[in-house]
């Protein structure tokens, strides 16, 4: 048990990477230690949050007690050696189950790791567990999991958000240091702000997607969710560059996103007028605002600007999205892998059988009005327009980009809400994914941190959007920000 | 051959008839409770997207990807099937894939 500047005793699976990393190195503590603990805190907390859907305890505590044994002085060891990581469960770990939270996948073995996981296991880090989600990631609350919802570590109540809910949960209350997520449309940073933890979603192509169950391949991109913007940047060096296995993924220098030392004098500050409009929280808006005021007097400049096709996003990315999950989707045959409906006598029971009782229902309504919006006489008119949509919001983005190094945004117009409460109406869930999905539409990186002020005593979430590739500025504010 | 549906295009309703269509199409077996259920929640939807239609897209270009892609070559080799490839299988029998009868003519 540590002490920390408040006094109140904290334990070591409350600490950041770096902390963990200087005790280690001093021999205040053993890489067991901190499986331990962290071990502990999910024997403690997961019962009632349901964050994880595989725990590997045992193997995570066999890996600390090898590493204890290491004659290799630690400063020589890689950066997240013994760092206990939650992997969501759409990313494939060799010889794991792979359930992506659906029973079509519910005893799917992957048979290779993932890039991101070759390169967390070539730093040294501990694969704790995988972690629950919405169906193939489809959701934005964790409640269409085939294993159940995840609850909110502030309220077992309240949603923990989603889709990567699980991840942004255990990360949360301690279950894990750190954990990687995917985000489609917000997946990553509405769990983050919905649990109070920080998570980004890098430039699209920044991060390789093989490994990654696809869901709709031109806007997926794996995602970092952490305690602090360092452990977030932290993971997002060791797991992005360019991979050979991903076409998508971009040579783009990575190296110095761990500098922060540029600090917020130079930043041009940009506020979208069209995120502070009828629908957001107030009290959202105020927190939001309460940083952007504490921004102000230290960056260059702070003006209002305009995204004028904002309002058109979400019916943009759900066309775009539901089209290519109908496509993504269509290799669940009951054939080569995954749930086989046992009573088929023809194929075409087989297939309608297996896919009826394998998929839940957010699934199936994707997939059907992915085909509607892709099928003939209707292609232009939706999937289409919708592509040219995107180009009009990418375009926003590029103009406002002419004046603003940054943009500073709610990440969600709510506080997490009542399990339950927009479950019934998918349309609402959708139209919470309006400060998100933008960003997504355009590839750009985007971050979540917490506001200082809370609401309800519940997390805010304050998103910061960056130019392409530009992660290592929108690190920088946000580490700036955190530490006021 | 792709089907047509009978949905209006500026009266957008996904109708039973449209509903039945694409279920065929994506090959999914709804009960009896989410037909009646997606029957009502699709048609909403579908309404909502229509604010796209009140936008100008003369002379706008699609964008279906952000970045620029180019298909990966790598020369053809013949490569062994891994042993572990046959456990993901839902039904292996002589160390190789068994599946479900695939030519049936009743079935379609």
């Amino acid at each position: 048990m540590i002490a920390n500047s408040n006094s109140s005793p904290k334990e070591l699976c409350d600490l950041s990477i770096t902390e963990l990393r200087n005790l280690l190195i001093n021999k205040k503590i053993t890489f067991s230690d901190i499986t331990d603990s962290v071990v502990h805190r999910i024997e403690e907390r997961e019962k009632r949050i349901n964050g994880y859907i595989t725990l590997f305890i045992d193997q995570a505590k066999r890996q600390a007690r090898e590493l204890d044994l290491t004659k290799e002085p630690l400063t020589n060891l890689p950066i997240l050696c013994g760092i206990p990581i939650a992997i969501k469960d759409n990313i494939l770990v060799k010889d794991e189950l792979t359930t992506c939270g659906s029973k079509i996948l519910a005893n799917f073995i992957a048979p290779y790791d993932a890039t991101v996981i070759e390169r967390l296991r070539a730093s040294g880090a501990i694969i704790i567990g995988k972690t629950n989600l919405d169906e193939f990631a489809m959701g934005s609350s964790s409640e269409t999991s085939y294993f159940g919802p995840v609850s909110n570590p502030f309220d077992c109540d309240l949603v923990s958000g989603g889709s990567s809910g699980g991840s942004a949960a255990v990360v949360a209350y301690g279950g894990a240091i750190a954990a990687l997520g995917s985000d489609t449309g917000g997946s990553v940073r509405q769990p983050a702000a919905f649990c109070g933890v920080v998570g980004i979603k890098p430039t699209y192509g920044r991060v390789s997607r093989y490994g990654l169950v696809a869901f709709a391949s031109s806007l997926d991109q794996i995602g970092q969710i952490a305690r602090t913007v360092k452990d977030c940047a932290i993971l997002l060096s060791v797991v992005g560059g360019w991979d050979e296995h991903d076409s998508t993924s971009v040579k783009e220098d990575i190296t110095g996103i761990l500098n922060f030392e540029s600090g917020v004098s130079e930043i041009k500050v940009g506020i979208p007028k069209e995120y502070f409009v009828e629908g957001l929280d107030p009290k959202v808006a105020q927190a939001v605002d309460n940083m952007i005021k504490t921004l102000t007097p230290y960056c260059a400049s702070v003006k209002e600007i305009s995204l004028p096709h904002t309002k058109y996003a979400i019916s943009a990315y759900y066309l775009i999205n539901m089209a290519e999950v109908s496509s993504n989707l269509a290799r669940y045959d009951a054939v080569k892998y995954g749930y086989r409906y046992q009573d088929a006598k023809t194929l075409r029971e087989l297939y309608e059988k297996t896919r009826g009782e394998g998929f839940g229902q957010e699934v199936k309504r994707r997939i059907i009005l992915g085909a509607y919006a892709l099928s003939k006489g209707y292609y232009e008119e939706y999937y289409g327009t919708a592509q040219k949509v995107r180009t009009l919001i990418r375009n926003d983005f590029e103009e406002a980009f002419k004046e603003v190094d940054i943009l500073l945004t709610p990440t969600s117009p709510t506080v997490a809400f009542r399990k339950g409460e927009k479950i019934a109406d998918p349309l609402t869930m959708y139209l919470s994914d309006i400060y998100t999905v933008p960003a997504s539409l355009a590839g750009l990186p985007a971050i979540s941190i917490p506001c200082k002020d809370k609401v309800n005593n519940l997390p805010v979430g304050l998103q910061i959007i960056g130019r392409p590739f530009a992660e290592k500025t929108i690190l920088s504010v946000a580490h700036w920000l955190e530490q006021q | 051959m792709p089907e047509q549906f009978e949905s209006d295009k500026m009266t957008t309703k996904l109708r039973k008839n449209d509903l039945d269509r694409l279920l065929r199409l994506i090959k999914i077996d709804l009960n009896e409770t989410e037909l009646e259920l997606f029957s009502s929640q699709l048609p909403k939807i579908v309404d909502y997207f229509q604010n796209l239609k009140t936008l100008n897209l003369q002379n706008i270009e699609p964008t279906s990807h952000i970045v620029k892609i180019t298909c990966p070559r790598r020369p053809d080799r013949k490569i062994t099937c891994a042993d572990n490839v046959l456990t993901k299988m839902p039904w292996v029998k002589f160390n190789q894939f068994f599946v479900p009868i695939i030519l049936d003519a009743l079935s379609e």
